[in-house]
């Protein structure tokens, strides 16, 4: 390591220790990897030691995102009503619904249509008893405080998918055979392996890690700098998608307010955040912690390709599930935000 | 009456559980049955897309309570501030767009292996896990039955974690809270003609 330290000896120690700095910050091509690594094994035990946060309580918590709703019996339905939910079928089941300790009940309530085939609530109003604490049924979080800036910026982004990302994507399937645009995604998944590795171990699932090394290994190699998938195809090793915010999710960090970012899409601000600390160690953006200067201005262009790419394998698919949609943003958000949590577990 | 809770629901419970494990295997078989049917459906090139959603829709309605999801998705308390006539529409609008909204993400499939796992059991309901296998990555599909009149059927669907019941249940409840059922009944009535709605 060379350190000049200004000119004839004069000194200047600011300069010098700039340049000590980034000759030991810039270690080379591989440097974000080796970064992220080092980030891991460091966080790794630290991660395992919280015993405040189990792996995967956070998960758990998550699982019921929305109030759920107070059981029926806290808003005293009337017995007219009960006796025409049971319609008569099961009479010893509205008797116990008079009884204070509901909650008890509603519970047994389930193992009961368990038993009685027919008693169980088929159709007619009664359908509903044993489902109402499945479903949450508020329908907004009550915290959705972008909620109008958020309305405006699905509308922005819907009009860039027609207006322009499926213009352009269609044109590409198009040009491409599906077995190249196939390949094309699969090259771009396995040249991300980084930000799963790093993800991986931060999550402390290392077993996960070990497969995700072996897949891009084989991959990089046998693969083809991964435009193919022998890992998977040959020897069944799988994916494990992994980014900082499911990272952040299972230290226990929670999801906050919904946010839709411009042109990226349903995101929040757990999840937005979460994505610079990915770009340090994504290989496409960047290959030195500090700077990242190198690749950013190619790394948009290979980012941009890639979402064309991947548009042109699905297209249909946005179109299709906007239909499940009459209100597009709640729908956009909750599909994200359940989506997400269904992630996190994994 | 404590005691007789407690004992019957215990009773219940051994009694129910000998059964489970049959049920469960059966229902796993049901839904391969009903998977294959349905791929077989969408491989054949000789039938013309009404003939073939026709068969679709034929093969699935026995297992699906098309009626039970709608009901669910509306959520008890809108449900029942619709008089009969709305509750009628609403079911007859709602469950055509359930069957098309499937149909729809059928198109998409493109001969895609299937895999059924081992149905699992979670209080009185059975879920039962595919995977749709395409490049290494399995997208996971839940079937969730319930035991109603007609016995086992499907009152909800998990996609990726998407519970296509939950979503609707939040918009409807979005459209009640600031309308009521004709402005919603409306709402179907016109993206039943649109398609695709507008993104606002």
């Amino acid at each position: 390591m060379e350190v000049t330290c200004g000119f004839q000896g004069q000194a200047k120690p600011n300069f010098c220790s700039y340049q000590m700095n980034r000759t030991a910050i810039n270690p080379g091509p591989f440097g974000s990897l080796l970064w992220g690594l080092l980030v891991c094994l460091i966080w790794l035990p630290v991660a395992q030691a919280l015993p405040s946060q189990p792996k995967h309580s956070s998960a758990l918590e998550l699982t019921q995102p929305y109030p759920a709703e107070p059981p029926e019996a806290a808003s005293a339905p009337s017995l007219a009503v009960q006796l025409a939910d049971f319609k008569g079928e099961a009479p010893v089941y509205a008797l116990f619904e008079r009884q204070e300790n509901f909650i008890q009940l509603v519970q047994n309530d389930d193992q009961m249509d368990a038993g009685f085939s027919d008693g169980a609530p088929g159709d007619g109003f009664g359908g509903f008893e044993s489902f109402e604490d499945e479903f949450a049924t508020e329908a907004a979080p009550e915290e959705d405080w972008l909620d109008s800036y958020n309305r405006s910026m699905t509308t922005v982004n819907d009009r860039l998918y027609f207006w322009v990302l499926k213009p352009v994507a269609t044109g590409w399937d198009w040009v491409m055979p599906d077995g190249v645009q196939n390949s094309i995604n699969r090259f771009f998944k396995n040249i991300w392996y980084p930000i799963r590795l790093v993800n991986n171990l931060l999550q402390a699932e290392v077993v996960d890690a070990g497969e995700e090394t072996a897949r891009f290994v084989i991959n990089s190699t046998v693969g083809l700098l991964g435009l193919f998938d022998p890992a998977y195809e040959w020897f069944g090793l799988e994916a494990h998608d992994e980014d900082f915010g499911q990272t952040l999710a299972v230290w226990g960090v929670g999801p906050g307010p919904h946010i839709v970012l411009p042109v990226l899409g349903p995101s929040n601000l757990r999840d937005a955040l979460a994505l610079a600390p990915d770009s340090f160690v994504d290989p496409v953006f960047c290959n030195d912690l500090v700077t990242c200067q190198d690749k950013r201005k190619y790394g948009y262009g290979y980012w941009v390709a890639e979402e064309i790419n991947y548009a042109s394998i699905n297209l249909g698919a946005y179109e299709s599930l906007k239909k499940d949609a009459f209100d597009l943003y709640p729908f956009l958000r909750d599909s994200y935000e359940q989506n997400r949590l269904k992630e996190i577990e994994d | 009456m404590k005691a007789i809770t407690l004992i019957s629901s215990l009773l219940v419970l051994f009694l129910a559980n000998p059964l489970w494990a049959a049920e469960t295997d059966e229902l796993t078989q049901l839904t391969k049955n009903k998977i294959d049917q349905v791929i077989n459906l969408l491989q054949k090139s000789n039938l013309d897309k009404p003939t073939r959603n026709a068969k679709i829709i034929e093969a699935i309605d026995p297992i699906f309570d098309f009626d039970q999801m709608a009901k669910l998705s509306l959520g008890k308390k809108y449900w029942s501030q619709m008089n009969e006539a709305q509750q009628a529409e609403f079911l007859k609008l709602f469950v055509v767009r359930l069957q098309e909204s499937y149909l729809e993400k059928l198109d998409l499939y493109t001969n895609e292996r299937v895999e059924v796992e081992e149905a699992q059991q979670v209080k009185s309901r059975v879920y039962v896990t595919t995977k749709l296998i395409s490049g290494g990555e399995a997208m996971e599909m839940v079937y969730k039955f319930f035991k109603g009149r007609q016995g086992w059927q499907v009152y909800d669907v998990v996609i990726l974690g998407v519970s296509v019941v939950q979503t609707y249940r939040s918009q409807f409840e979005g459209l009640m809270s600031k309308g009521n059922a004709e402005d919603l009944l409306n709402k179907m009535r016109k993206s039943g003609e649109l398609k695709i709605p507008a993104a606002n």
